[in-house]
């Protein structure tokens, strides 16, 4: 006699579960001769597939907002406990919806010649992650290609393009197994991931961004989150562990450097635990870094010295190209650019006011900037010709909950990534500079 | 009242020491990875819009003195799952013993989220109500291997064997199917 309710259950139990060989053969027989079974078994799947459906939700902006503004570095004088009421206050009367239409405003002083058009690049499998979620976060260019990393719910992903708007998925994408992957740099030589993998700071190189091979640099727990490439010198930053313990709390800024494709740790003075480095770059003199707190300077790569502490808190991304040097990322839950000339000296640039979210990353390109980000609504854009006085590049369709993380320039062209929510998401950049 | 209080609670904490600039970047860095997850989580295991933000903001603001205080979790994703599971837990118990008091609530049982309506599927209804049938823990179950979690995951965050975990999810699996047939039925 056939038992019905335990098809159903093996059924139920191989949404989530693998079954063994002997059970899934036996519920594949099963299910060609029995339409009742076959039915059950379609409503299964029918109710999964409309979990994953409304399974992601992006919260309402001022959750965003209430969470990076506590997050926020503290005033002069800390908080008090009549701040402290005054931010209640704040989030009382935001959740009674007395708020601004800041966005009407915004769009009103956009740019009225933007250098760069935006236009979202149709799904592709590429972006989609075994149900899960997926964001491709950096993107870096190599000629006339373009290599974008991104993490998902289920691991690395590294996908590439020649055009920017048809992506496939890295030959070798095997190679990064469970590893975490934080940047991706391009330049003649082809492209490089740092990241880490097991635990321990790690990098991946390929001359065409489809076969790559993996570096582990040394034995101590940390991680790789920024690399950067100069004449033949190559550095690395991110965090090393000080001491035995595999916990966070030990791990130090720290940073490597290799000429001839050997990594060797550098010196990092002034560095302070627990810490990481976050982000490199060559501003055409020197590599700087930062800690999120500090300024690092390093001319051989082999001895970083810290160069100044003005850098205000929230700099996420660091840029350069031959004149200024750039710092993005968020202060008070606001998009914030700073500029520097040496790296010592910062000063805040002026974005369009009363915006929230972040810069997620800067990049120039024919004598002006484009900034990428997260604004009110979704996805955000600014536009700058001197770096100082950046203008809102009004608004990108089909983008509304998303966010860019990053951009690169190819010879084909500009692409930004990011997510949508669940799903990562390219868009294509139109180059309207003169 | 009830959704401001906490956030002021953490605040204090926050309040006795200073805020890295390091921290509150990668804070920004978990919000836009997770924050979806989260408040998908909270939102459909609890179907109210207001107590799902306020478990969003009370998870990430927890994850901000964990790492202030250098216990950073290995695994983001994980702590942030075990926290927000145990915040929906407590406040959903907490917002039932309110909706005693404030029949008005109950308003947020009918399905009219603004993405139900979007989508136009008299389905996916079904599915919010059928969901709303099932215990919490049969909810956070179903939702997180909906974002993806493997069965062994899902029974690391809800601290069950691996055997009880996939006793759960089965019987939810089939407690959903049970309450959409049902539905669906009566149509």
């Amino acid at each position: 006699m056939t038992n019905h309710a335990a098809f159903e259950r093996l059924v139920a139990t191989g949404l989530d579960f693998s079954l063994d060989t002997h059970d899934a053969a036996d519920v594949e027989e099963h299910l060609a001769t029995c339409s009742a079974c076959r039915a059950t078994a379609a409503g299964y799947q029918a109710d999964a597939a409309r979990l994953r459906a409304i399974a992601f939700v992006d919260p309402p902006d001022r959750v965003r907002a209430a969470v990076l503004g506590a997050a926020a570095r503290p005033r002069p004088g800390g908080w008090t406990p009549l701040k402290l009421l005054l931010a209640a206050a704040l989030l009382l009367a935001a959740l009674a919806g007395t708020t601004v239409a800041v966005g009407t405003l915004l769009r009103l002083v956009a740019a009225p010649i933007s250098p760069v058009q935006w236009s979202a690049v149709p799904s592709e499998d590429a972006f989609v992650q075994d149900n899960g979620t997926l964001r491709l976060e950096r993107v870096a260019a190599s000629g006339d290609r373009f290599v974008a990393i991104g993490s998902g719910s289920t691991g690395a992903q590294v996908v590439i393009s020649g055009d920017g708007r048809a992506w496939d998925r890295a030959v070798d994408g095997g190679a990064f197994g469970s590893a975490i992957v934080f940047d991706v740099f391009g330049d003649g030589a082809g492209f490089t991931i740092v990241g880490s993998s097991s635990g321990r700071p790690t990098i991946w190189t390929s001359p065409d961004g489809s076969r790559w091979t993996a570096t582990s640099l040394g034995e101590s727990a940390g991680e790789l989150r920024s690399v950067a490439a100069h004449g033949g010198l190559a550095v690395a930053v991110g965090s090393q562990s000080t001491g035995d313990s595999a916990g966070r709390a030990d791990l130090a800024g720290a940073a490597w450097h290799a000429t001839d494709g050997t990594w060797q740790l550098a010196t990092v003075l002034g560095a302070t635990a627990p810490g990481e480095l976050t982000e490199v770059t060559w501003t055409g003199r020197e590599f700087l870094a930062i800690d999120g707190s500090s300024v690092y300077g390093s001319t051989d790569g082999a001895v970083w010295r810290r160069v100044s502490t003005g850098l205000p808190g929230g700099a996420t991304r660091l840029v350069a190209d031959g004149g200024s040097i750039l710092a993005a990322g968020l202060d008070g839950g606001s998009p914030a650019i700073w500029t520097s000339l040496d790296g010592v000296a910062w000063s805040a640039a002026h974005l369009p006011p009363g915006a929230r979210g972040r810069v997620a990353a800067v990049a120039s390109h024919s004598g002006s900037a484009v900034a990428v980000g997260s604004g009110p609504s979704g996805v955000a854009a600014w536009s700058s010709t001197d770096g100082s006085t950046w203008l809102s590049s009004g608004p990108i369709e089909d983008s509304d909950g998303g966010v860019m993380l990053d951009l690169a320039w190819s010879d084909n062209g500009v692409v930004a990534v990011g997510s949508v929510g669940p799903r990562a998401a390219v868009w294509s950049g139109q180059d309207t500079s003169p | 009242m009830d959704a401001i209080k906490p956030l002021v609670e953490t605040a204090a904490v926050v309040a006795d020491g200073s805020v890295p600039a390091h921290v509150a970047a990668s804070l920004a860095v978990a919000y836009d990875r997770h924050a979806s997850a989260v408040y998908g989580m909270a939102l459909r295991s609890t179907r109210d819009p207001e107590l799902a933000a306020d478990v969003t903001q009370e998870a990430f603001l927890r994850l901000m003195v964990e790492v202030q205080h250098g216990r950073g979790p290995d695994n983001v994703g994980a702590w942030l799952y075990r926290a927000s599971s145990n915040l929906i837990v407590s406040r959903a118990r907490r917002a039932a013993v309110a909706r005693r008091f404030a029949p008005r609530l109950l308003r947020r049982d009918t399905p009219d989220q603004p993405e139900d309506v979007a989508l136009g599927n008299e389905r996916q209804g079904h599915l919010e109500y059928a969901l709303a049938s099932l215990s919490v823990s049969d909810r956070i179950a179903l939702l997180m291997a909906a974002q993806g979690a493997t069965g062994a995951e899902i029974a690391a965050h809800l601290g069950r064997s691996h055997g009880a975990t996939r006793t759960l999810l089965v019987r939810a699996r089939r407690r959903l199917r049970d309450a959409m047939v049902e539905r669906e039925a009566r149509r």
